[in-house]
């Protein structure tokens, strides 16, 4: 078959009535979920994946990364209304997009979400189709030594998001890697910090963790001054976001974008880092960096851009190698095998017609995305103006159900009122949790390719700067942290600019 | 008004429910705990046997994922849960034979649990990356013994079965101190295992068949021995036995059914029923075909059985390697 | 920036904690297996440098304050007076029950309790939609999550849902 044979054919494929019916069903599907906290976007795919085996193909992989599309934007919805990432990825949209809810501006700040996520998602789309074979390639480069040296850069972003105190984010950003140390150790399978409960082998649950984190410090503080903050009333969600608010961010998001794209093609690294990768890289960026975590506009779009630009480049090992990146992409295999379709290099020669007909599909995903997404911010918006007192108690009881279905089991639960309770008190001594977050997605990464590094090598630390990707990395950790250490040599300036930010915001 | 008509009809539909408890098994839906997470082996297996079941069973039947310490903590809460048949299992080859001989601390035992019926079958496969030099098992074995440590095999992790087959298949071949002269290197999952000798981290890995079909149809991966009685279609490699280790064939992947100790008799029954008529179901079998895993059902005496002697096999291995974790 | 004393009280607390990691946690808490090949493998490695950082954070932390470095800018602790001590327990007492009450009662009628106790502790204004939300807010969670989504939401011995 020639190219333009292979195309057409593809082009008949997708152009059909059905596989428009299963790209929007599955975007809705994937936001709705991903709007419930707890119901994460790989959860959502699990559960779509029977109803595929039915289906020709072509639709059902369709159908399911439709939903996949979906389930890591709608994540963001709550994210910015109440302070509950609905999936891992959308906690650094929170830190900007929920102070930007309470400032009224929440129809704003899931526009920009939304924006962010469609673009981030085209140009990942984009770098599929035209750059998969070589960056397939080069991702297969990355052994533990490699990864363990950009897990090493990528706890170079804690020092962006630790408020106005290095040493509170170093803080915060320990105790994330200590709990993350939890449950059974992955060389030799012996038990770390369980003291006899079943429940702590399997480590803390991730979700949990998370939502404690984030969203029941809210509760506590509402607890703590209900009359007060009742009493201002988030206005209506209703205003929207201005082709100015795009244009200013319009950097941020391309770069966002691009650190997606890089990030997603390597498999097993996943959307959070990338998100929180590019706020931070955003905010170091930005004119007004004092802004950033009390509602800047730009925040949220950066961190929804690092978080979708991963949505199509995770399809990169997948289509060029077979490799599943993360959890969602292995359902996806899933989903081929069952039809006989065997995802790799022979699959561009075999299957040319189904490889067309998804790339075609997966660009017209992310309009597909603006529309659904636009119809679910117009419905979900609301949500901002339900009085606090009846917000906050609803909120403590969707986390109890959303937590517990992450896993079934109620010690997590539990997990996260106690997470919650910690994350009040760090609250209240300016204990930034965004370090932590960060450290507890990254640190079972960092320690784990660090010792399969170390066993490849036989205990030798060459291994760690044994190729060009290591010193690339090496590198530019030794930037950052050198862009750091004068920052903190000189904090003056930014000192100043949140004086003023603070009394401005007043 | 609209709320408490929607009150009072709840509270009928409550009453109803628990009228009927007073029926046999099952009155109620029945949760079916699969220890590992969404999209893995076990979780396609058992997703698939429920579609059987479903039109079989007359109340619905609830997955739940119940993931952690590579499939202790679900399997932990079934042997702790209620013997009344509402509470069942997945049971896995990792949780159900490799972790108990290999686990000091294991919070349940083989004794915890009662098998209703093993009902699927795995083959397992060894492979090493396309275009190595090393390209069968002798050739293998050759490189572990002539230089010792540069040899490598990937697991999912500490106590899976892949982490012992791969120290099966070197012992069985005559290595010596199989877990010294090769490293193992566990990675995070099964997928991740396998990528991980595509890329070159380890040098061959022993996994189910299902895990690197794909790899071995796109020629990234050769497959150097199959552990399956017969030549398995699809994987061009010799069989065990006709390379002199017949009591390989024990290595195999398995999924069952299974309840706690004290399941009682009748659901126990009826779960051997629904098994016979599920594993007859054309779709399921398909279904099964397709992803690697042959349906072979076994009665409750012949589930224990093999399940036991494949215990037993792994028991004795731990012990001559010394691999127990404390 | 806090108060100095506030900032001294953290970085000393950090450095005790950390010293309770080095010392009792990780020698009681990590099993290390007796044939460890090499340093940086063992089990204990990755918690004793963390352990140890903390410290040196911890320390400096409390340093930095006592000396008065970086006090640019003083945030002020948000107070607390009797009544709002007092919710705060209540709403502790609350999670608590929450938790206790999920396996005998089910996850839906602890949700209403809990929803309608909240209520109670901030003195809602909105009585009635309040009361409203919290009996249907648990119904409605247990309709998708048990029927659409398929997990299944822990029920008591008492009153069964469909």
């Amino acid at each position: 078959m020639t190219f333009m044979d292979s195309l057409a054919a593809g082009l008949a494929l997708v152009l059909q009535w059905q596989s428009f019916a299963c790209l929007a069903g599955g975007v809705a599907i994937g936001v709705f979920a991903g709007a419930i906290p707890g119901m994460s976007a790989t959860m959502a795919v699990a559960l779509t994946l029977p109803f595929t085996f039915a289906m020709q193909p072509i639709f059902g992989i369709l159908l399911l990364l439709g939903v996949y599309k979906g389930g890591i934007f709608g994540g963001s919805i709550p994210a910015i209304l109440i302070r509950t990432p609905g999936t891992p990825a959308s906690s650094a949209t929170a830190l900007d997009g929920y102070p930007m809810a309470e400032k009224g501006e929440a129809g704003r700040a899931l526009g920009m979400a939304l924006y962010a996520s469609c673009i981030a998602d085209f140009i990942s789309n984009l770098s599929l189709i035209l750059i998969a074979g070589w960056l397939a390639s080069f991702a297969l480069n990355f052994g533990p030594p490699e990864f363990f040296t950009l897990i090493v850069f990528s706890l170079t972003i804690i020092a962006g998001v630790s408020g106005d105190s290095l040493l509170k984010g170093g803080v915060s950003a320990i105790l994330g890697l200590l709990l993350a140390t939890i449950g059974l150790d992955l060389v030799y399978g012996t038990n770390r910090f369980i003291f006899g409960s079943t429940d702590l082998m399997g480590g803390l649950n991730f979700i949990a963790v998370l939502i404690g984190l984030f969203a029941l410090p809210e509760i506590f503080s509402f607890i703590h001054r209900p009359k007060e903050l009742d009493g201002s009333v988030r206005r209506l969600g209703n205003d929207h976001i201005t082709f100015a608010d795009l244009r200013h961010s319009f950097k941020s998001i391309i770069r966002g974008s691009f650190i997606g794209v890089f990030l997603g093609s390597i498999p097993g690294i996943g959307a959070a880092p990338s998100a929180f990768l590019s706020y931070a890289e955003a905010r170091r960026n930005s004119p007004n960096k004092a802004n950033f975590g009390q509602g800047e506009i730009e925040g949220v779009a950066a961190s929804e851009a690092g978080n979708n630009g991963v949505a199509g480049s995770t399809l990169i090992p997948l289509l060029a190698l077979g490799v599943p990146g993360d959890v969602i992409t292995a359902i996806i295999i899933g989903a081929f095998m069952v039809h006989g379709l065997q995802p790799g290099p022979m699959m561009f020669t075999t299957n040319t017609d189904i490889i067309y007909a998804i790339f075609m599909g997966l660009v017209m995903s992310s309009l597909i995305l603006l529309v659904v997404g636009g119809v679910a911010i117009r419905g979900f918006r609301y949500i901002a103006d339900v009085p606090r007192s009846i917000l906050f108690p609803g909120v403590l009881v969707l986390c109890v159900f959303g937590v517990y279905a992450v896993n079934n089991a109620i010690f997590d639960v539990a997990v996260m009122f106690v997470m919650g309770a910690l994350g009040y008190a760090m609250a209240l001594f300016k204990l930034p949790p965004a370090p932590f977050v960060i450290a507890f997605i990254l640190g079972p990464l960092l320690e784990n390719n660090f010792r399969q590094a170390m066993l490849m090598s036989q205990g030798s630390l060459d291994i760690l700067a044994r190729g060009p990707i290591t010193w690339f990395f090496w590198a530019l950790t030794a930037l950052a942290i050198a862009l750091i250490v004068k920052g903190a040599l000189h904090p003056g300036e930014e000192v100043e600019q949140e004086v003023i930010a603070s009394k401005s915001a007043k | 008004m609209r709320v408490n008509a929607f009150i009072i009809s709840l509270g009928a539909a409550a009453l109803a429910a628990s009228s009927a408890l007073a029926q046999d098994y099952p009155s109620q839906p029945i949760q079916l705990v699969i220890p590992y997470g969404a999209g893995g082996a076990t979780d396609l297996s058992a997703r698939a046997l429920s579609n059987a079941l479903t039109p079989i069973l007359d109340r619905p039947l609830v997955l739940a994922n119940r993931t952690g310490a590579g499939g202790a903590t679900g399997s932990a809460a079934v042997a702790n849960a209620d013997g009344d048949g509402y509470t069942m299992l997945a049971a896995r080859v990792g949780s159900h034979t490799v972790n108990p001989a290999m686990k000091e601390t294991l919070p349940y035992t083989l004794d915890d649990f009662r098998f209703v019926g093993v009902y699927e079958i795995n083959p397992v496969v060894c492979a090493v990356r396309a275009g190595s030099e090393i390209d069968s098992m002798e050739a293998l074995v050759q490189q572990v013994q002539e230089n010792p440590g540069t040899v490598s095999f990937s697991s999912s992790g500490v106590g899976s079965m892949l982490h012992l087959a791969g120290a099966m298949v070197l012992d069985a071949f005559g290595v010596e101190n199989p877990l010294e002269n090769a490293t193992h290197i566990p990675m995070g999952g099964g997928g991740e295992a396998a990528t991980a000798v595509l890329q070159g981290t380890a040098t061959f890995v022993c996994t189910n068949s299902s895990a690197l079909a794909s790899f071995v149809s796109n020629d990234q991966l050769q497959p150097i021995m199959v552990t399956t009685p017969e030549p398995l279609e699809g994987f061009d490699a010799p069989t065990a036995a006709s390379l002199g280790h017949p009591e390989l064939e024990q290595l195999v992947g398995w999924t069952g059914i299974a309840g706690p100790a004290d399941l009682s008799d009748e659901a126990a029954e009826a779960w051997g029923e629904w098994l016979e008529q599920a594993t007859q179901n054309e779709e399921f079998l398909a279904y099964m075909k397709k992803i690697g895993s042959q349906v072979d059902l076994m009665s409750p005496e012949e589930s224990v059985e093999f399940v036991n002697a494949q215990y037993e096999t792994f028991r004795k291995l731990v012990d001559d390697l010394d691999m127990r974790v404390e | 920036m806090l108060s100095r004393r506030i900032e001294i009280g953290i970085g000393v607390v950090t450095a005790v904690l950390a010293l309770l990691i080095l010392f009792v946690a990780i020698p009681f808490g990590i099993v290390t297996p007796k044939n460890v090949r090499s340093l940086v493998l063992s089990p204990t490695f990755w918690p004793t440098i963390l352990g140890i950082a903390l410290f040196l954070i911890g320390a400096s932390l409390a340093v930095r304050a006592y000396f008065g470095f970086g006090r640019a800018a003083v945030k002020e602790f948000p107070s607390f007076d009797r009544a709002s001590l007092l919710r705060l327990a209540a709403f502790i007492g609350v999670i608590v029950f929450y938790y206790i009450l999920i396996a005998p009662l089910g996850m839906v009628w602890a949700s209403m309790l809990a929803f309608a106790a909240i209520l109670y502790v901030t003195r809602a204004g909105e009585r009635l939609t309040g009361l409203i939300c919290a009996i249907a807010l648990p119904l409605l969670l247990y309709a998708f999550f048990f029927h659409v989504a398929g997990v299944p939401i822990p029920q008591g011995e008492l009153v069964r849902l469909p």
